[in-house]
């Protein structure tokens, strides 16, 4: 094969033509770049020579320029001509590839990959030592996972960019999970309904020891009240009958008095008709008096309460009733939906009357909703609410309810003193009537009629005053026996559990009062938990349907080609879950795999970084850092090596044809078995290039063997210890007898320039380029 | 002797990286756990060696193998 360089002249010196001929040697001048040209064939052909050499790359790519290689007369007649481009190439050694430039085959564009089957350039090196081999390979390894990483993190951060937002989307939902929450909600209302139930038992008990006392203060009232009134009544009785004789004979006496005159009969008519009106009115009188005595009781004002007092009451009661109702518009709102729920019962129990049950009543988004589904729905809903009611809403229902009352019993009260008054101007007024008649009495009767009136007047006001009194007295006593009398009293507080002299129901009332209130705001407490719970179990609903609609968008469309199932919004929240926690563990185990894979890079590029510096060809030292897979590192090079130094030409070379070659690359030291079965060692840095360079050599040749190729050329460099050793010879025999033809179709050995040549084209190529060429047979 | 290695062993040091992944998790138990970082470790070395073949693997195809129960 023949090889023809065309490059810049102002660019790198590199030789530019190596002539056909199996078995060639170049001499030359040094710095004229035989090597150089060396490394770009085998740059061209498939290998990578500077990927331990990341500066000698960054001075290629600087200086290089755009060149091409011309090759000719390949074992199928035909050529490449190789274009180089520093231009496009990258800024690290990378592995053979593309973006070396452009490549034709007999005159067509091809691909570079087609290259190294039809052709590899090899170069060995004749400088090598042991270390600097084993360091080369390391460093070399080193740089071929550094390019290695770089394309795993192109594709990782192309997976990452599509992950991190599913990721991000799914994160929060697969913790707690919908079955967990949906669990929880489920314990938390169970917790409340007994908490509910607790609370019901502990206000029942309060109820009961309340009414027990209740009950023995009733009966103690009883005992206490019951017989002086029922005395007083007899009394009134007596008193009544006393005044009413009296009274009796006042009438008979002034109805003498009116018919002793001998005025007309109408006069006496009119006075027998006011005496009656006035009694009537003055009866009148004592009703309206003791109803309001009663009205200012109910509302807990005195009797003597005036006008002004009462309006303040009533202002009093109005702004309390305000504050009531907006303290329950911000805490008993599900109170206050009751009573709306209550408020629509009769309108909506008419219309079910006429007939108006199956008509719809209201347009809804989803559907329509006819009147027999809203009685109901709103049934089913009051129930709902009403065992939500919790019991300060319940005593706060109980506080309005009393405002109102009391309110609605205050505003009564004037409208009670309006009619007494009323009932007295009235009573005034036949009062004047009977002394404007008893002024058309003759003589002295007129006055007699006066004082007689007067009596009377006295009489009826006190017979009126005691009918009050009795009916006010039997009206107590009513109320005494309102629970019942002394014997069912005394039945009822056994039937509590208590008798009249228990004496610890106060203390026991307040023991209950505090586990009512305990018991109340366990409820509470336990309710807020069940709605939180209940909130969170909703809030998950609605984001696992929102999540499985965002998986829709463009950003998530390539799950569509893996095959997951999405599902649609009707699935059930469990189902929800199930798909979204799938992809959630494939995507983060995904990612897992890609963050693997970079940890392991990285902890394999520190085991080398490590080995390398202790394997260097500046010598061995130091103690290897036990950081992850160093281990296994060593490991695999000790294995690695021992292999290649296994082999006989090195073992004869280096080991005296010993067997059982181990290398430690814990004590940088090598061991073998000497022909006389003990076991030798020596350390890697006594071992030195030169005289075993032949040895390292024909190994490598060897090695080229095993690389596959159309057409195989090698380049044995940095021979010159061979010349000084006069071992010449010796290389070119193994060479013609044992590689050309069968390792490789040519070699070519490159050697410095020792002496000049006497022939005289070789002189002027010397001259003219730096080197000649010289074919040896 | 250093341009040869890398070219007998091609460009990519999977075989490398196999071998001490695969040493660090054999030094795992035979049991639930030591499988299942084994089976990692081949996820992961499968992963490289998509790369390295130059066929970039396809998020697609690893997801839809992640998502097999």
């Amino acid at each position: 094969m023949r090889f023809n360089l065309e490059a810049s002249p102002h660019n790198l010196r590199v030789i530019r033509d190596v002539p056909d001929g199996s078995l060639l040697r170049i001499r030359g001048r040094n710095g004229i770049g035989k090597t150089l040209f060396v490394r770009l064939l085998q740059l061209a052909t498939g290998s990578q020579p500077y990927l331990s050499m990341p500066r000698a790359w960054e001075t290629l790519r600087a200086g290089l320029g755009q060149c091409q290689i011309r090759v000719e007369g390949l074992k199928d007649g035909g050529n490449l001509e190789l274009f180089l481009d520093p231009n496009g190439w990258p800024d690290h050694p990378e592995p053979f590839g593309e973006w070396l430039g452009a490549v034709r085959r007999n005159g067509h564009p091809a691909q570079w990959s087609e290259v190294p089957g039809l052709l590899r350039v090899f170069r060995v090196g004749g400088d090598e030592s042991l270390v600097r081999s084993l360091s080369m390979q390391i460093r070399s390894d080193r740089e071929r996972l550094l390019q290695q990483q770089a394309r795993i993190e192109r594709v990782s951060a192309e997976w990452d960019a599509r992950l991190q937002p599913l990721l991000a989307l799914l994160d929060d939902l697969v913790s707690p999970t919908w079955d967990q929450l949906a669990r929880t909600a489920h314990d938390r209302r169970a917790a409340a309904d007994h908490a509910r139930r607790l609370r019901k038992e502990a206000y029942a008990e309060l109820d009961r020891v309340t009414r027990a006392r209740d009950l023995q203060k009733q009966l103690s009232l009883l005992q206490a009240q019951r017989p002086p009134a029922l005395q007083r009544i007899q009394d009134i009785d007596v008193e009544a009958d006393t005044v009413s004789s009296e009274l009796a004979r006042i009438e008979e006496q002034s109805a003498r008095v009116v018919a002793s005159q001998r005025q007309s009969r109408q006069l006496r008519d009119e006075i027998s008709k006011a005496e009656r009106l006035y009694r009537l009115r003055a009866e009148r009188v004592q009703r309206r008096r003791y109803e309001l005595a009663g009205a200012l009781r109910t509302v807990g004002l005195h009797e003597t309460q005036d006008e002004a007092a009462i309006d303040q009451a009533i202002l009093e009661q109005r702004e309390r009733l305000v504050e009531l109702e907006a303290d329950r518009i911000s805490s008993d709102r599900a109170g206050l939906v009751v009573d709306l729920i209550n408020s629509l019962d009769r309108p909506l129990q008419r219309a079910v009357e006429d007939s108006l049950g199956p008509e719809i009543v209201a347009d809804l988004a989803s559907s329509n909703v006819t009147v027999d589904e809203l009685v109901g729905g709103l049934g089913s809903r009051r129930t709902t609410l009403e065992a939500q009611t919790t019991e300060e809403a319940r005593e706060l229902g109980v506080a309005i309810t009393r405002t109102r009352t009391l309110l609605t019993q205050l505003q009564e009260v004037p409208r009670i003193a309006r009619l007494m008054e009323r009932a007295e101007d009235d009573l005034a007024e036949v009062g004047e009537q009977l002394e404007q008649l008893a002024g058309r009495l003759s003589g002295g009767s007129a006055e007699s009629y006066r004082q007689l009136q007067a009596s009377r007047a006295s009489l009826i006001d006190r017979l009126t005053g005691l009918a009050v009194e009795k009916a006010e007295l039997e009206r107590q006593v009513d109320d005494l026996l309102s629970e019942g009398d002394e014997d069912e009293l005394t039945r009822s507080l056994a039937t509590l559990g208590f008798d009249e002299s228990d004496s610890a129901l106060n203390s026991l009332i307040e023991e209950q009062e505090q586990r009512a209130a305990i018991a109340s705001s366990d409820e509470s407490a336990a309710g807020a938990e069940a709605d939180s719970a209940g909130g969170r179990l909703e809030r998950l609903r609605r984001a696992l349907a929102l999540a499985l609609e965002r998986l829709q968008d463009e950003d998530f469309r390539w799950l569509c080609e893996t095959g997951a199932e999405l599902p649609g919004r009707a699935a059930s929240p469990a189902l929800q879950q199930t798909i979204i926690n799938r992809l959630n563990q494939a995507a983060s185990s995904v990612r897992a795999d890609i963050v693997g894979v970079r940890n392991d890079h990285d902890a394999l590029g520190v085991a080398l970084d490590n080995l390398a510096r202790r394997v260097s060809p500046e010598g061995t030292h130091g103690s290897a850092p036990s950081t992850r897979l160093a281990a296994s590192v060593i490991r695999y090079y000790e294995a690695a090596f021992a292999q290649e130094l296994a082999e006989p030409e090195l073992r004869s070379a280096l080991f005296d044809d010993g067997s059982e070659v181990r290398l430690n690359l814990e004590t940088l030291t090598t061991t073998w078995v000497a022909g006389d079965g003990e076991r030798r060692s020596r350390p890697l840095e006594a071992f030195s290039s030169g005289e075993h360079a032949f040895a390292y050599t024909r190994l490598q040749l060897e090695n080229v063997n095993k690389t596959p190729s159309e057409n195989k050329v090698v380049f044995l460099d940095e021979f010159g210890a061979y010349v000084a050793r006069d071992r010449l010879d010796d290389l070119f025999t193994f060479v013609k007898n044992k590689a050309i033809g069968v390792i490789a179709d040519q070699v070519v050995v490159i050697l410095p320039l020792a002496t000049l040549p006497r022939d005289p084209a070789l002189s002027s190529a010397l001259t003219s380029v730096g080197y000649f060429v010289e074919a040896i047979d | 002797m250093s341009d040869l290695h890398a070219d007998s062993k091609g460009s990519s040091v999977t075989p490398l990286l196999r071998d001490c992944l695969l040493d660090e998790v054999g030094q795992l138990a035979d049991d639930h756990d030591g499988r299942e970082a084994r089976g990692e470790v081949e996820r992961r070395l499968e992963f490289v060696q998509a790369i390295v073949s130059g066929k970039l693997p396809r998020l697609e195809a690893w997801f839809k193998h992640a998502l097999q129960p």
